[in-house]
């Protein structure tokens, strides 16, 4: 085996690991830090990267660009699923089996949706720098991962910063907790959690943008996405962000070897694989939150 | 010394969990700028009653009155984190920290509400000069802490908020003779040096007996002696109660 090939599949592989952080950030916190298995985001994302499309090709934006334009939007659908959420699951107290039952369905409904909107075929965006790379060292790196990496990255900086330097951000930690002991500071669980579950789907609209930014999209793809991003926040520590990063690297890289020494079937099974391994080894995960 | 001015005015509270009654009707009153201490022994309903003035019981009946400048807010029935808007504060019973935030994150936490956030800065200046120890171990999880340093935390805590009244539940739980003497003398000095209204639940008497202006006990959810401090001190029903029964 020839060593560049390994050193680019591995760069290549921290850079996809950029990306893989961007598609699971938001549920990490959802998931780890508000107690919402929401087996939908990777729904949401491609809707979102359905929605980076029109506005491409509408306005003649960049994918990413358009990403960070649906932020706004889907933090207000992230609200709107909460309060629908809270006020019929949550409050019965069957919040976590009912609960996946409801995103499970809301899943198939996104999807059965995006099919008859969209259509079931493979849709793209060439954009200017699609199949563009650039060469690091001895290395020939796609400029759509450097990109999606680097807006992955910086979702995570600022996330970080969001939650551990913001009244809001410290509050939402503190109401995976101790939810009671929040409304003796004088926060209102459920408002919290709201602002929490917003922040998760608005990181849904930017990694859309994402998606469309690194390839073509379809309605059915999140299947593809749900085994790894499950993955990435579980081996990074549930409720971390930082550690959703280390863990969409972990999962970038090893996907990249394991395509080049087993063959790229086994790419989509090394997430089930880690999944497992972390649950059984360590199921706290590479950062506890 | 305390002043005249009643902070607290409780009258005929009665509350329970489910079918279960635990307090029978309790009245009481807490003075401006006094450590008023509820003494009892364990399950006669003081944290209940705690609870029920912080929001996190709803009474079933009588009322709390939390005089504010003269007109009167009602705590009975609002929610928690409306009663800390209020000017009320709870240090609950077993603590309740945040123990995966840094000691500086959990007292930003007691600075949530909105009037708090405009002065976190120097509150958090003022909590480390009260507990230097919080100050040296800011960034350690309040998890990690001992028990004593944890008090102290829960009480900072509450006092990010600017609370005009302080309520403790059972401060000494747990912790050791030195330590409690220790944590009895800082509730004194918020007293005398912050001019804080406090009222805290107590077993220890003798510790408790040491600061307090006004003591009442509480006997199956009913208050069954109040007086002043020299009478807590004298009574032969509190000597009763504490040393035979």
């Amino acid at each position: 085996m020839a060593l560049d090939l390994l050193l680019e599949s591995i760069a290549t592989g921290l850079l996809i690991g950029g990306f893989y952080a961007a598609l699971s950030v938001g549920l990490t916190i959802s998931f780890g830090l508000i107690d919402i298995a929401n087996v939908a985001h990777p729904a949401f994302i491609i809707l979102g990267a359905y929605f980076a499309l029109a506005l491409s090709q509408t306005f003649g934006i960049d994918p990413i660009i358009a990403g960070l334009l649906l932020v706004a939007p889907f933090y207000v659908i992230g609200n709107a699923l909460y309060l629908f959420y809270s006020n019929t699951f949550e409050r019965r107290g069957e919040s976590s089996l009912a609960g996946l039952v409801l995103f499970f369905g809301l899943l198939i409904l996104l999807e059965v949706g995006m099919a008859t909107q969209f259509g079931v075929g493979l849709k793209a965006l060439y954009s200017a720098y699609g199949s563009v790379a650039v060469s690091f060292g001895p290395l020939l790196l796609p400029l759509r991962f450097v990109y999606s990496f680097v807006a992955g990255v910086a979702a995570v900086i600022a996330l970080e910063l969001f939650l551990s330097r913001t009244f809001r951000g410290r509050a939402i930690r503190a109401v995976a907790q101790d939810a009671q002991a929040v409304s003796l500071m004088g926060a209102k669980p459920e408002t919290i959690r709201l602002i929490a579950m917003g922040v998760s789907i608005a990181t849904a609209g930017l990694a859309g943008g994402l998606v469309l930014a690194v390839g073509p999209i379809s309605p059915y793809q999140d299947r593809l996405l749900i085994g790894r991003v499950f993955a990435v926040v579980v081996l990074g520590g549930s409720g971390s962000v930082v550690g959703a990063l280390l863990g969409g690297i972990v999962l970038g890289i090893s996907e990249n070897i394991a395509t080049i020494y087993l063959g790229a079937g086994w790419s989509l099974a090394v997430s089930a694989v880690i999944l497992l391994l972390v649950l059984a080894l360590r199921p706290s995960g590479i950062l506890r939150r | 010394m305390a002043s005249n001015q009643s902070v607290l005015s409780i009258e005929n509270l009665q509350a329970g969990y489910g079918g279960v009654r635990v307090l029978h009707g309790v009245s009481m009153t807490v003075k401006e700028r006094s450590v008023t201490v509820l003494l009892g022994t364990n399950g006669n309903g003081k944290s209940t009653l705690l609870k029920c003035l912080a929001g996190l019981v709803t009474p079933d009946a009588g009322s709390a009155k939390l005089s504010d400048d003269g007109a009167g807010v009602e705590l009975a029935g609002m929610h928690p984190y409306e009663i800390v808007e209020a000017g009320v504060s709870l240090v609950p019973d077993g603590r309740r920290l945040f123990p995966l935030l840094t000691v500086e994150e959990n007292l930003l936490m007691g600075a949530f509400k909105k009037s708090a956030r405009k002065r976190h800065k120097e509150n958090l200046k003022s909590m480390g000069e009260l507990f230097p120890v919080l100050r040296e171990r800011k960034g350690q999880l309040a998890g990690t802490l001992s028990g004593g340093e944890q008090q102290m935390l829960a009480i900072a805590r509450a006092l990010m908020s600017n609370p005009k009244l302080l309520l403790i539940d059972e401060p000494s739980l747990g912790l050791a003779p030195i330590v409690i003497t220790k944590l009895m003398s800082t509730i004194k000095e918020l007293r005398d040096k912050y001019g804080l209204t406090i009222l805290m639940t107590e077993q220890n008497l003798p510790q408790a007996a040491k600061i307090a202006d006004w003591g009442y006990i509480m006997v199956h959810g009913k208050i069954v002696f109040a007086g002043d401090a020299q009478q807590i001190h004298d009574n032969e029903l509190v000597r009763r109660y504490y040393l035979v029964g």
